[in-house]
């Protein structure tokens, strides 16, 4: 194949190192991306089997397989590694693959940044993994970090700081070179309101990741000093405040939700419009909405910290700060099925994995609604009710989107199409169990079951047991995953450059597969609004 | 990327790149003076 104009482009095709050290030194964006999703994967099924270990403990009453400490450690390590290891990951890895193709840019804009910081996290998570071998056993005071707890964890205090650390310099690099990609590179045309709105969302993800991945590096920093060095930035008997560290997780820790599932709008902006053969509804709304999403994660932080005793004033603050967020949320989920009202609606893995998430995602939203009323919290506070809403939110909201997304570019990826049959099986089953295994959690939250705890109360026996039916279901479905990419990266019905026919955007424009290097010239956006043909393949 | 003198892009590049990095440190700093004032002050 050849671009329009460039004979020069010729010269780079196919340049590449091959073997390990193709993989080690690359900074190429779509190698990056590739193994960005690959770390994520591999993440996800370790988060994954720790989830296992946890429902089979909580399967009957009474202690059946565990020590309660590494119980403890199987909560804390299961979150660190899902959130920072597998959820984050995916993203950047999405952004590095699509954000330059996107908006016509050859790659991004700090190639060799973008490998460091891929680099960084397999030794951040080394680090973190090393935990279970060493004494004291691995961290297992909550993935939120409070002292005075996690000061007396054993040798793994340390690692856990430090690997957060390396994993929020590679976010802070990841953020800023996704930043300086979509500010500088943009192809000519490419105006800031005629972006795709995953490019949209990941752009305000990257401000909220510089704004507060600092805020928590500064956090754990002082937690270290608190250990090693006798400070007490958080230790009473020293002068210091334990609930001050709470603030200032939390600081961090409520924008951290938002970009977990920012970039999953923009995923579902991208694939319902095309399933639905209509442009998207409310395109400038959306961005607006995205962007009042994101100020106001800045100023809910304490609806984490209700039952501290914060002043009146304080409490009735973050309760109705929290309840704005229903706002621009509402406009979204209104504008997405708007987009699809009288739509000529087909049912690809994408689409289904997208609807699964308008309707499940919004109960998580409900119930965090119900969180958010201050006085019915102090209810809801530590129980399973809590556990419910954040994996609605994440389960169906962000995971289920980053399966929409690789189901909706594998075809460009790879340039074949993959086993539809087999990915509707892997829709319904996660979809079903999904349900199975959250649902009850929040019958168990209500009746009073606290979260983190090994052994429980016999009234919560029968829907402990339906939850970790539905765990064991879908933790097995999950396993279709691979075995559909691999087998799609290995052969398949050959895919065409516009993979769906509703399909619209500058990454539709290159061949399947996409190309080693694309949009070496920028793109004409005139060119490709008249219709024409913007690669020709030989 | 070929050497000489940076192209226009480049310097902007450059320019976003370090204001992007002088935030980062700038909140670092700034929330751990913010913490240890509010909890010691
Ligand atoms: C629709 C708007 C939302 C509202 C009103 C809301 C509200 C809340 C509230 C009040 C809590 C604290 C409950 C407690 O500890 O007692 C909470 C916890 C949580 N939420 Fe949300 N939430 C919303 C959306 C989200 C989203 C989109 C995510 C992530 C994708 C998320 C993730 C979490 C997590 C992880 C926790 C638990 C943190 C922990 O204690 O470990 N929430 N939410
Ligand atoms: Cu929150």
């Amino acid at each position: 194949m050849a671009y329009s104009a460039t004979a020069e482009s010729h010269e780079h095709h196919d340049h590449k190192p091959s073997g390990l050290w193709r993989w080690l030194s690359t900074t190429n964006h779509k190698d990056i991306g590739t193994l960005y999703l690959i770390f994520a994967g591999v993440m996800f099924f370790v988060g994954g089997s720790m989830a296992m270990v946890i429902r089979l403990e909580l399967f009957k009453p009474g202690m059946q397989f565990l020590d309660p400490a590494f119980f403890n450690s199987m909560t804390t390590v299961h979150a660190l590694a899902m959130i920072f290891g597998a959820v984050m990951p995916a993203w950047v890895g999405l952004a590095n693959w699509m954000i330059p193709l996107q908006v016509g840019a050859p790659d991004m804009a700090l190639p060799r940044m973008n490998n460091f910081s891929f680099w960084l996290l397999p030794f951040a998570f080394t680090l973190l993994l090393i935990g279970f071998f060493v004494p004291g056993g691995a961290p297992a005071g909550g993935w939120t970090l409070y002292p005075p707890l996690v000061l007396q964890g054993g040798d793994s205090f340390p690692l856990a700081i430090f690997a957060i650390h390396l994993m929020g310099a590679s976010s802070i690099m990841g953020a800023i070179n996704v930043i300086v990609t979509i500010m500088n590179m943009r192809a000519p045309g490419m105006t800031l309101l005629r972006m795709p709105l995953f490019v949209w969302t990941w752009l305000i993800t990257a401000y909220l990741l510089i704004a507060v991945m600092p805020v928590l590096a500064g956090a754990v920093t002082m937690l270290l000093t608190d250990h090693f060095f006798g400070t007490s930035f958080f230790s009473a008997s020293g002068g210091g405040d334990p609930v001050m560290f709470q603030h200032v997780f939390w600081f961090f820790g409520h924008p951290e939700v938002y970009i977990l599932i920012l970039p999953a709008f923009g995923i579902v902006s991208e694939v319902i419009p095309t399933f639905s053969r209509k442009p998207l509804f409310g395109y400038e709304a959306m961005v607006y909405a995205t962007a009042s999403i994101a100020f106001l994660s800045f100023i809910v932080w304490a609806h984490h910290m209700f039952t501290v005793g914060m002043p009146l004033a304080g409490e009735l603050f973050f309760m109705l700060s929290t309840m704005l967020i229903a706002i621009p949320t509402g406009v979204k989920v209104f504008n997405w099925s708007a987009t699809m009202w009288k739509g000529s609606l087909t049912f690809e893995p994408p689409m289904l994995f997208c609807l699964a998430f308008l309707f499940l995602f919004s109960i998580g939203g409900f119930s965090g609604l119900m969180l958010a009323i201050a006085p019915a919290d102090f209810q809801y506070q530590d129980t399973y009710f809590v556990v419910a809403h954040f994996h609605y939110v994440l389960v169906p909201g962000s995971i289920f989107t980053i399966i929409a997304a690789v189901y909706y570019w594998l075809p460009k990826w790879t340039g074949h199409m993959y086993d539809m049959t087999l990915a509707k099986w892997h829709f319904w089953l996660s979809t079903i169990f999904v349900n199975v295994l959250f649902f009850p959690q929040h019958f168990l939250g209500l009746a009073g079951m606290p979260r983190r705890i090994p052994d429980y109360a016999t009234q919560f026996a029968d829907w402990n047991m339906v939850s970790s039916i539905g765990g064991f279901g879908f933790g097995l479905s999950q396993l279709l995953f691979p075995y559909i990419v691999i087998k799609c990266i290995r052969g398949g019905e050959k895919a065409a450059a516009r993979v769906w026919e509703g399909a619209h955007g500058l990454e539709w424009e290159v061949p399947s597969p996409a190309p080693y290097h694309t949009w070496e010239t920028a793109p004409s956006l005139a060119v490709i609004h008249s219709g024409g043909e913007h690669w020709t393949e030989d | 990327m070929s050497a000489g003198a940076p192209s226009e892009q480049q310097r902007r590049v450059r320019r976003t790149t370090i204001m992007l990095v002088l935030l980062a440190l700038a909140i670092y700093v700034g929330f751990i003076v913010l913490t240890v004032h509010r909890s010691h002050g």
